[in-house]
């Protein structure tokens, strides 16, 4: 028994302050379903009241955070052997790893519950228990350095040609901008990091690309359960990056962002990590960019998961605080633009569907999740969906064109470049 | 108790299944049977059943389907809402079947006129409220929590934060549509109308509802509800909840012309019941509760941390809130009513010695918490403090018998404190319809452990179900041990029960053991 | 020993009786049920006698039907398969008037005369129907779910708690009145079946010896308020803004026939004139406050009810058709029973045959063309028709009745509207009326539209009846 002042308080520590035991986490799950939906407070519309896509689209419990609890627990006890389930690597791979879960789990618990996620992952990798579907994504990614299938890595610095930008593999700079898998072999998106870089360089700040010689973040793989991955790139990245003298890492994709940010420093990264818009924001607040044109347009904001929500670092108590207002606030200054906002949001947006390695092993499930995004964007009324995650883009601009809808795909920076 | 997965009856029973709804919707597999076992209530040495088959109806016909295979194989099956309370509903008997509501999830009308809405099962309090908001009502929200389903709470539970004006969830229900356990649709009140729709519950005659539920439901007993009419009532407020901030720490404010709240403490329990008396006779306000200080961080605080610091080591809700009444006035006519509320409030306060809160209290707690009466409650935060919690000795009758209730109920906490945690004798007076009778409740933190979990079962349920029995409180938890054993103190009701459960459920497949254990009679009687 | 002998062995010799001119008062009442004579009446002073006589009737399988209002309009009380009726009247307490807990405790043969007037001393009422027969149960009034002229959410649902004497004889208590240990014994869902499967019930499931029903504070000053309305169209949504406003306490809609009979003290010449003169339809509204503040109450109110009158341009007026001190006569009625010789339904014939349903406000007005071509393709004036529209829970629903009337001594009338009734119900019925207490030809009407609720009734009956000894042949048993 443990008493206060003849008070009887929980015997287990862990009660009385949170620290991460993934036992103590499944075990207390407490079947709510908080994590199935929407903050209860933030429900505004009874068709878009959910926030775990995995829940919503294969609906049996077993697919949602509390059935991974669940699952967790089993394995954990030794109640549930690999060979037990079918399912099993189904269940825990059918997931986006968006952490909407884990966000509003928050609101009503101390818990991580994505991290129990994604420390399954990694064990089920260990232990040899490989999803059929991400086998062929990982020996890709190892043969060309990139999490974009079909794309060999030699076409890694197309996007820039003719951009005339400093080369990190020859030169040295304070800033290096990492363009990601996505943007650098996404022809059709390569617009967004040649206006990122366009931005850079109107604000006169000193960087550098690595071009060709760009390499995956590792991020994506980590969160499919190759930790190996990520710690292969994150010292090839962080060896690059100090041989070119660089201090501050900038990017305009959202998973590398959060790799970059909350994955690499415990590998040794001492780098500053930004994401675009939050140096467009800086930029904007210091005076140092200034919009001359006017962009008539109705636009409505999606959070990426790892721009938002899961740039985070967990300390019970404290708000989910992720990258909402940056990219707001840049909005709401572009001359002409209306932002609407969608019924869910910040740390309780809808996923685009694209992460978790879904977008590969799952192509269903990744199309269902960004049409239901699109589906929601619609209902706005506004003439462009704006995001900050190239991810994000791709996976609505197939929906888009899947269901032949007018709605326009724009990168904040594509946004901010057409006011400039 | 292991199941016999995989024998011939079971691969029967899963092809019969599959050929009804389909292989998406249909599973037997392990590792998917694991997420349908327990949920904080569920000790962990009673059974930890598992399911042999979890499927998705999508229609009331597919419901009925199951249920006729139910009967003709039979095999035992159970409904899930949200699952918040699994453990009425999980699996105890072999061949157990799960039938999740998931694809049950619309809201088919909200008939904002007249003042009711058409819901199935997978609809949430919040989706619901959210539409409802859209017309300017609003649906009365229970301790579980807006992310519970709202038809199951209906049928179930549903003390409803806004009861004193929308009542106990039982009065909340119209038309319901029901399918029985031999798979047969019963439509009650207005559905006995083929011409009329769901807009009234009575009857005809003699009223259904009456085998619905009492203070808690059937769980399934005697039957699948698959559609229900549940009342509306007027909302004065905005067409959305306002809020601000970013998960935890979140408030939300109502516009303070249309919505004030007042807490006052009183020097003993007793003058803060009979304030709500006056208050009730008063008819003024829309929301108005007696909580006890170990409530107010279920649900405010952020973390754990934040909890045990408030509660324990600074005694910060025992010195402010204890004996606290808490009102929140609605302007629903207009300005002036509000201003005609206030004026016979701050009457009431004076002449019955009540204290307002200080306002460095009310502004700690007010904006991030009371208006969870309206949209949230708190069930789903009730869990955070030690994993667990213990629901003791809820009675509705009088406010003369809540106060005795919880003389009578507090020494059964405090023989098992610990394990149970320190809560400062909690005493949670609810009112109903501007006080004819009200709850009375005891929740009480607990530690999810074995040891707990054992005394809770083992000790205070025993203790509190043999209390009830024996002072004749048809309190909750006597409400939900099966009727055979508690029958015998309540006429025999147990019997007249039995009788109805073996005309409605003649091979016993809907949620065995659970509401009346019609084996165990049937040993008894042999 | 024959049964009267046996009964009075129970009850008393002077309580039972079997004389063919009592027996003939019983076998009948105002409604179109076919009577049937029953073969002896006892009068319990107890639940103990009940308990003897229902246990004894059980063992023989004699028909037990229980009286406890002095007039039966609907046919409920006439013993349609023979046997005792049980008259219940000398059952007349009030057991307990709570105030603090707002409800009160009566036995079945306190009368709607008795407990206004007892309760009224202690500031207390229960809401009651539009001015019921004096001699009418209080407690069946409850069980039958009669409408409230006060809509208020809170006030619904009166009925809470009872004691009854089931077939066997044994008792059997409803919601926390199962617990001997609770000492209000007054909400009505504690164990299942819960109290409301037997209300409605007519006496099938159970005899009931007492009842917990909901009582509320008097208030201390009213304001009565008439708006009058040439077209039954024009109601709805004034009624539905007032009612969504939460104003006003008792508000319920009389046509001109009904409100002269009403009114009328000389008969037929001022029941004529009142009949011209009055508005088509009258929407009667009481803004009333409790004990604290009251004038302060109904002046906000007041400005709420001209807010709505204004968007709304009708106009709430302190009298209708020029009638001097109109709303203290209304007022003094509203909250009591009939008051007069003649009750007010017979006035104009000596019969009146009403139907009576629940719909929603918004479909009212088609109720009431229909009931009008009804009548007219029966040759039945429609000027004769008395409407009396309540709306109930703030007007989530209404409930409608119709009244026809005919000299009760004129064959032909009697068939006529006998003719009109039936017609009058099917329609209604079929253009989605709900009959929630399907009293005489409305039960088959009712359950042949309702085939599995029927079923499941006849289950409960069986399980608490199973010799269908209680007031058989009425609902579905």
């Amino acid at each position: 028994m443990v008493m206060e002042g003849g008070k009887v308080l929980p015997k287990d520590p862990w009660h009385r302050k949170y620290y991460w035991d993934m036992r103590k986490v499944v075990w207390n799950c407490s079947r709510c379903s908080v994590c199935k939906w929407v903050d209860s407070w933030e429900v505004k519309s009874a068709r878009f009241a959910k926030i775990c896509p995995s829940s919503l689209y294969y609906l049996f419990d077993a697919y949602s955070c509390q059935g991974r609890m669940d699952v967790s627990l089993a394995l954990i006890d030794g109640k549930l052997k690999y060979e037990d389930s079918p399912a099993l690597l189904d269940i825990f791979y059918k997931c986006n790893m968006c952490g909407g879960c884990d966000a509003m789990c928050k609101r009503v618990q101390d818990m991580e519950p994505l991290r129990v996620i994604q420390e399954i992952r990694t064990r089920l990798v260990g232990d040899g228990q490989l999803l059929p579907a991400n086998v062929p994504v990982i020996d890709h990614l190892r043969q060309e350095d990139n999490m974009v299938m079909t794309k060999p890595k030699a076409e890694r610095g197309k996007w820039a040609k003719g951009l005339r930008v400093k080369d990190l593999t020859q030169r040295k700079a304070d800033i290096v901008f990492h363009a990601g898998c996505r943007l650098s072999l996404d022809e059709e998106l390569w617009k967004v990091a040649r206006a990122a870089v366009t931005i850079l360089k109107a604000a006169g700040v000193d960087f550098g690309i690595m071009g060709k010689d760009e390499t995956c973040c590792g991020g994506r793989a980590y969160e499919m359960g190759y930790y190996g991955e990520l710690t292969k790139y994150a010292q090839n990245n962080i060896e690059a990056w100090t041989n070119a003298g660089v201090k501050t890492v900038v990017t305009a994709c959202s998973d590398g962002y959060y790799t970059f940010k909350h994955l690499y420093p415990e590998l040794g990264s001492k780098f500053e990590v930004l994401h675009i818009v939050e140096f467009i924001d800086r930029l904007i607040k210091e005076g140092k960019l200034k919009f001359t044109k006017t962009v008539p347009m109705s636009v409505t904001y999606h959070d990426p998961c790892h721009l938002g929500r899961r740039d985070h670092v967990y300390v019970p108590g404290e708000a989910i605080m992720g990258l909402y207002d940056p990219p707001r606030d840049i909005i709401k200054s572009i001359p002409g633009v209306e932002l609407i906002e969608m019924y869910r949001i910040k740390e309780y947006a809808w996923c685009c569907g694209a992460g978790g390695g879904v977008i590969d092993a799952y192509p269903d499930f990744n199309r269902f999740t960004a049409a239901e995004r699109i589906e929601e964007a619609k209902e706005t009324g506004a003439e462009a969906i704006v995001t900050a995650c190239p991810w994000c883009e791709r996976n609505f601009i197939d929906a888009i064109n899947e269901r032949g809808d007018k709605m326009k795909v724009l990168d904040i920076v594509e946004l901010v470049q057409q006011a400039l | 108790m292991e199941m016999p997965f995989g024998d011939e009856k079971h691969k029967l029973i899963y092809n019969e299944l599959v050929n009804v709804l389909g292989p998406n919707y249909v599973s037997d597999d392990p590792a998917v049977m694991e997420t349908y076992n327990r949920e904080s209530q569920t000790p962990t040495f009673l059974i930890r059943g598992k399911p042999e088959f979890v499927v998705m109806p999508g229609s009331t016909e597919d419901v009925q389907q199951i249920l006729r295979l139910a009967n003709r194989y039979r095999f035992p099956y159970s409904i899930v809402g949200s699952g918040l309370l699994l453990a009425v509903v999980s699996a105890v008997k072999p061949y157990w079947c799960i039938i999740d509501t998931k694809r049950l999830d619309r809201i088919i009308k909200i008939d904002g006129k007249n003042m009711y809405a058409i819901i199935e099962p997978h609809v949430t309090h919040a989706q619901l409220q959210a539409e409802a908001m859209k017309k300017g009502l609003f649906n009365g929200i229970p301790e579980a929590g807006a992310q519970s389903s709202s038809l199951a709470n209906h049928i179930f539970a549903g003390m409803q934060g806004t009861g004193y004006r929308t009542g106990y969830a039982s009065r909340n229900v119209l038309g319901v549509e029901w399918v029985l356990p031999t798979g047969d649709i019963l439509r009650t009140g207005s559905l006995t109308n083929p011409s009329a729709g769901y807009f009234w519950g009575e009857g005809p005659g003699s009223d259904a509802r009456g085998l619905l539920r009492g203070l808690i439901g059937h769980r399934g007993a005697f039957g699948i509800i698959t559609k229900i009419a549940a009342k509306l009532y007027p909302w004065p407020g905005p067409a959305v909840l306002p809020t601000e901030g970013v998960a935890p720490d979140k408030k939300c404010e109502l516009p303070r012309e249309k919505f004030r709240w007042y807490l006052f403490t009183y020097p003993t329990l007793h003058r803060a019941i009979e304030a709500i008396r006056e208050i009730g006779k008063a008819e003024i306000g829309g929301i108005m509760h007696h909580w006890p200080p170990v409530y107010y961080p279920w649900w405010w605080a952020k973390s754990k941390e934040e909890y045990w610091r408030t509660w324990t080591t600074e005694e910060y809700w025992q010195r402010n809130v204890k004996n606290c009444v808490a009102i929140c006035l609605w302007g629903y006519t207009s300005e002036k009513q509000m201003e005609y509320e206030e004026k016979v409030l701050k009457q009431i306060i004076k002449e019955t010695g009540g204290k307002l809160i200080p306002d460095e209290v009310y502004q700690r707690w007010v904006p991030y918490a009371a208006n969870n009466w309206v949209r949230d409650t708190n069930g789903n935060r009730m869990a955070r403090p030690a994993g667990g919690y213990y629901i003791s000795d809820m009675a509705i009758d009088s406010l003369d018998d809540c106060e005795r209730n919880f003389e009578s109920g507090w020494p059964i906490l405090d023989k098992y404190t610990p394990p149970l945690l320190h809560s400062d004798h909690p005493a949670w007076v609810a009112p109903y319809d501007f006080a004819h009778y009200a709850l009375a409740e005891m929740d009480v933190p607990r530690e999810k452990d074995d040891e707990s979990d054992l005394i809770a079962v083992g000790g205070i349920l025993h203790d509190v179900i043999t209390k009830s029995a024996e002072s004749q409180l048809p309190a909750f938890l006597l409400s939900t041990s099966p009727y055979d054993r508690s029958g015998p103190a309540f006429a025999n009701i147990h019997l007249l029960v039995a009788k109805l459960k073996k005309a409605l459920d003649p091979y016993n497949v809907a949620n065995p053991t659970r509401f009346i254990n019609m084996e165990r009679m049937g040993k008894a009687e042999a | 020993m024959a049964m009267k002998e046996e009964l009075a062995g129970m009850v008393g010799a002077e309580y039972v009786t079997d004389d063919r001119e009592t027996l003939e008062k019983y076998s009948r009442d105002y409604s179109f049920v076919q009577p049937r004579m029953p073969s002896c009446v006892a009068y319990p002073k107890n639940t103990a006698e009940i308990q003897a006589v229902v246990k004894y009737a059980n063992e023989r399988l004699i028909p037990v039907t229980p009286r406890s209002s002095g007039t039966s309009f609907y046919g409920a009380g006439i013993p349609s398969q023979g046997g005792i009726i049980l008259d219940l009247s000398r059952m007349n307490r009030i057991l307990e008037i709570d105030g603090r807990n707002k409800k009160v405790k009566v036995e079945p043969g306190v009368t709607w005369a008795q407990v206004e007037d007892e309760l009224e001393k202690q500031g207390l009422m229960v809401c009651n129907p539009l001015l019921p027969h004096p001699s009418k149960s209080v407690l069946t009034s409850a069980m039958e779910r009669e409408p409230l002229l006060i809509p208020k959410s809170e006030y619904s649902e009166t009925f809470l708690t009872t004691e009854l004497v089931l077939a066997s004889g044994d008792l059997f208590w409803t919601g926390t009145a199962m617990g001997k240990g609770m000492k209000g014994q007054n909400f009505p869902d504690a164990l299942i079946p819960s109290t409301r499967l037997f209300l409605g019930a007519q006496g099938t499931l159970g005899i009931m010896t007492w009842a917990n029903i909901k009582a509320e504070w008097l208030p201390t000053r009213d304001k009565l308020f008439f708006i009058p309305f040439e077209r039954i169209e024009d109601i709805a949504e004034p009624i539905y803004r007032i009612q969504r406003r939460m104003l006003g306490n008792e508000c319920f809609v009389l046509n001109s026939f009904n409100l002269a009979a009403i009114l009328a003290e000389k008969w037929p010449e001022e029941f004529d004139s009142l009949r011209e003169t009055l508005p088509p339809w009258t929407i009667i509204l009481c803004l009333s406050g409790l004990h604290r503040l009251p004038e302060e109450k109904i002046a906000y109110e007041e400005e709420a009810l001209m807010e709505v009158a204004s968007e709304l341009h009708f106009e709430p007026l302190r009298t209708v058709a020029g009638i001097p001190g109109l709303d203290s006569t209304i007022l003094r009625m509203l909250r009591k029973p009939w008051q007069g010789d003649s009750y007010w339904k017979f006035r104009y014939q000596g019969a009146c045959h009403e139907v009576f349903f629940y719909t929603t406000l918004d479909n009212v007005a088609g109720f009431a063309r229909a009931m009008n071509e009804v009548a007219a393709e029966n040759g039945y004036p429609t000027k004769d028709i008395g409407v009396y529209l309540q709306p109930v829970e703030r007007a989530r629903v209404c409930f409608c009745q119709f009244g026809f009337y005919c000299d009760p001594n004129d064959a032909k009338e009697v068939s006529r509207v006998h003719n009109l009734y039936l017609e009058a119900s099917e329609w209604a019925m079929s253009m989605g009326g709900l009959f929630a207490t399907p009293y005489g030809p409305w039960a088959d009407m009712v359950y042949s539209r309702a085939a599995t609720y029927t079923a499941v009734m006849k289950v409960v009956k069986n399980a608490f009846d199973p010799n269908n000894i209680l007031n058989p042949g009425k609902l579905c048993f």
